[in-house]
């Protein structure tokens, strides 16, 4: 009788257990690995703690500094527009071909999605470097410039390569395939009987994809316009190495708050945390626009 | 009838992919070619 009892109490135990086990590596992972840096960098902000020995105290200079001076916040919103404009650019390239991809009936969509995505597959850093081949003054576009008679070799396209323009396009080229993506798959699970549904009841091409296709693949483009302004936002890596002074950026900003030469880590960490609120709460926006909608 | 694409808009499509694929595959093809630079 002892060991039925026991028995049952274990049973009833095990799936009270199970979500606390299932739970608690992942987020004592989360707790350790992102809850404790961003408290230390909170804390930094407020210059509370330092990592080396140095003159703390509770102040919200830093803070008071960044909202009331006009350097950062414009810098700021300058890597805002850029993003802005990369992701909208980005998803109008993707779009079609993830249309063609998912309606245009082709038995080798999964194998084109494929080639699509593969670049993306590739080392992030030989992506970018490969633009500076070809952008720079002896790149390959100069010499073909320099080759066809059109330009000068001793007159190069010097805007190309240390611009915002590079910056833009070499971003555009990194996150198309990976936006290709969101959209695919949505327009893929898109029920093709309302198609020839619209098409029945008189509907144009354009007519079902404006008020059927574009409607439904919605939160796969929203999706996927917040999957490449996100990280663009915060983006320092392209523009330290194509963007020069032109193409500076808020990541690049905080990277030099956080390096060597005149480092200040209580500025970079208010920069940080800004940024941080601001994707955060884009995130918010973002899983409100690609929740499951349940059909009753 | 095709109530997604019209064969215009098929081969329009098909074009924007595939110079999709040059965009995308360029840079990559150039390095590779640039590497066996003596």
């Amino acid at each position: 009788v002892g060991g039925s009892e026991s028995r049952l109490t274990l049973r009833r135990l095990r799936p009270r257990l199970a979500t606390p086990a299932l739970l608690g590596a992942p987020t004592a992972w989360l707790a350790v690995f992102f809850v404790v840096p961003i408290v230390i960098v909170g804390l930094y902000s407020f210059n509370v703690y330092s990592l080396f020995p140095g003159d703390e105290g509770f102040t919200t200079s830093a803070w008071r500094a960044f909202l009331d001076g006009s350097v950062y916040l414009s810098l700021f919103w300058k890597s805002v527009k850029l993003s802005l404009l990369v992701s909208v650019v980005v998803v109008l390239l993707a779009y079609p071909v993830a249309y063609y991809l998912a309606l245009s009936g082709t038995k080798r969509k999964y194998v084109l999605l494929l080639l699509l995505i593969a670049p993306f597959l590739t080392s992030y850093l030989l992506r970018v470097l490969a633009w500076k081949v070809i952008l720079g003054n002896n790149g390959v576009l100069n010499s073909f410039l320099a080759w066809t008679g059109i330009r000068s070799a001793d007159h190069p396209l010097s805007q190309l390569l240390y611009s915002r323009f590079a910056v833009m396009l070499v971003l555009t080229y990194v996150w198309v395939p990976f936006v290709a993506l969101p959209i695919f798959v949505s327009l893929d699970n898109l029920d093709r009987r309302l198609l020839e549904a619209a098409s029945d009841l008189g509907a144009s091409r354009w007519q079902a994809f404006l008020r059927v296709t574009m409607p439904l693949s919605l939160p796969g483009v929203v999706a996927a316009f917040f999957f490449v302004f996100i990280p663009t936002v915060g983006e320092f890596v392209t523009p330290s190495l194509v963007g020069g002074t032109s193409g500076y950026m808020y990541g690049n900003q905080i990277a030099d708050l956080f390096s060597t030469g005149f480092p200040d880590w209580q500025t970079g960490s208010v920069l940080a945390l800004f940024l941080l609120a601001v994707v955060a709460a884009l995130t918010a926006v973002f899983s409100r626009f690609t929740q499951v909608r349940q059909v009753a | 009838v095709d109530v997604a694409l019209s064969r215009n808009g098929r081969r329009l499509l098909r074009a924007l992919f595939a110079a999709l694929i040059v965009f995308l595959y360029a840079p990559i093809a150039i390095l590779l070619i640039f590497s066996f630079n003596d």
